[in-house]
């Protein structure tokens, strides 16, 4: 399967008019990824990468440079009455790959001059909201700018300091901002895998 | 008789021979690469990027030499991402554009200990090249022991607390604060990590071993004097706060009752050092 998925990468990369013969610093095999439970003791988040998202959104988005996660965020204990909020000012979604790579928020703009994006955001997107308990929680997706990242399934190809390097995207860090009454805070969280027909 | 007469001239043979070990050890080549000067925060940059051409030179290269020099290659860029961690020269998109980014340094680094520990754990030879000799003074176990810290400080620093109990679970002598600051020079783990492995481990122990949290946090506090690092005047902050306001215990001393002061190293009275005050019911 990685060797499909890394031939698929070159492929793309033979299209784009990249070198066809990169240098490819493997991932480490005995790592699985950072965990998946959030750095958070009083808000639970769960990111799912979805290797099918096709078949749930309807789009390719990875297609048009675009990466989407599902994220699912709750409070710990149910108490609503904590005012914990996602908002569009201070979200700030970021998944850090295991290179230095950072993708942040597909930007506005990006996001008015594609149709297929705004369509998923629209009928998919994590609403940015008060907080409720976890049990009530629903997953939505964000969307992220790949940039010059090639991702295949669960890898990425990356081009930095002259040397394309073949990522496990499960062992990339998303970390966003929620906003307490304390202030904001930054929630950080591992990647799971999730495949498309067994979604809930 | 005749055994009898052999013997000693045997044993000297095995004693000359062990002689001649203990006194001459067998050269270890050098390590092959020029091993980058990782306090200089302002050619980190530019030593990632030597490393990582290093790491790919050897992608394909089988043998003990390449194998030691892809170890210490993602070793040391394990090292330099942590230290990068407190002066970014990776940086992050964020609302008002790019940005340092701490968090960035800090997932590079655990990728690349993973990547250090994985080499280790299939390694044939056990030398240490005089060049890095220094980052390893107890040897290949002491490094592997000095990057089971960096991950589990690294993974901590990103709010990832579970290596670090793993760790403090599995070393006593690293879960106790009598013991862990020399366990730390022992393993050859730099101040500034051991520093943040102390502050960290407070945190950690809060809730379940308040007076050990206490002086793990007197430990960290103290790190200028104690390890020759200071911990960051906010996390510094924290601890105090925790001290202060925070246990369910006030930490007095023994002997004037005297409560801890921030800024002072032992009671103004009896002398005794803050590290020596002991819980009392508030």
């Amino acid at each position: 399967m990685r060797s499909i998925a890394l031939s698929l990468l070159l492929a793309t990369l033979a299209s784009c008019g990249l070198s066809t013969q990169p240098t490819v610093i493997a991932t480490p095999p005995g790592f699985d990824g950072f965990p998946v439970e959030s750095s958070d003791a009083e808000v639970w988040a769960e990111a799912v990468l979805y290797t099918d998202h096709v078949e749930l959104l309807g789009e390719d988005l990875v297609e048009q440079g675009v990466l989407p996660l599902a994220l699912r965020v709750g409070l710990v204990s149910g108490d609503v009455g904590r005012l914990v909020r996602l908002s569009p000012e201070s979200f700030d979604p970021r998944l850090y790959l295991p290179d230095g790579t950072v993708l942040g928020a597909v930007r506005e703009r990006r996001m008015r001059s594609s149709s297929a994006i705004q369509r998923a955001a629209r009928d998919h997107g994590l609403e940015l909201t008060l907080l409720p308990a976890w049990t009530a929680a629903e997953e939505g997706f964000l969307f992220l700018e790949l940039g010059d990242v090639r991702v295949e399934r669960n890898f990425a190809l990356t081009h930095r300091q002259g040397h394309y390097r073949e990522l496990d995207l499960f062992h990339a860090l998303l970390a966003f901002v929620v906003e307490t009454d304390a202030g904001p805070r930054e929630v950080r969280v591992g990647l799971r895998p999730g495949y498309g027909r067994s979604r809930r | 008789m005749r055994s009898s007469s052999l013997a000693p001239s045997a044993l000297l043979l095995a004693l000359l021979a062990g002689g001649c070990v203990s006194t001459s050890p067998p050269e270890v080549e050098p390590l092959g690469f020029v091993v980058p000067e990782l306090l200089d925060a302002a050619t980190h940059a530019r030593s990632a990027r030597r490393l990582q051409d290093l790491l790919v030179s050897l992608r394909d290269q089988g043998g003990v030499i390449a194998e030691r020099q892809r170890f210490w290659a993602a070793f040391l860029l394990a090292d330099l991402h942590a230290r990068a961690a407190d002066a970014p020269f990776l940086d992050e998109p964020g609302v008002a554009g790019r940005r340092p980014s701490r968090s960035a340094h800090l997932v590079v680094s655990v990728e690349h200990a993973r990547l250090a520990a994985d080499l280790l754990a299939h390694r044939t030879d056990d030398a240490v090249p005089a060049e890095v000799a220094q980052l390893a003074p107890a040897g290949l176990d002491g490094a592997r022991e000095a990057l089971e810290v960096l991950l589990a400080v690294g993974l901590s620093r990103l709010g990832f607390e579970s290596e670090l109990e793993r760790l403090l679970a599995r070393r006593p002598d690293l879960r106790d604060p009598d013991r862990a600051a020399e366990t730390l020079g022992n393993i050859g783990v730099r101040p500034e990590l051991a520093v943040e492995l102390l502050s960290n481990a407070s945190r950690l122990l809060r809730a379940r071993d308040e007076p050990a949290a206490y002086r793990f946090a007197i430990l960290a506090i103290e790190g200028e004097e104690r390890f020759g690092h200071a911990l960051p005047a906010a996390e510094a902050k924290e601890l105090e706060t925790w001290i202060l306001s925070g246990a369910s215990v006030r930490f007095l001393c023994p002997r004037s009752q005297t409560e801890y002061v921030p800024g002072q190293k032992k009671s103004p009275v009896s002398g005794i050092p803050h590290y020596e005050y002991e819980p009392v019911e508030r």
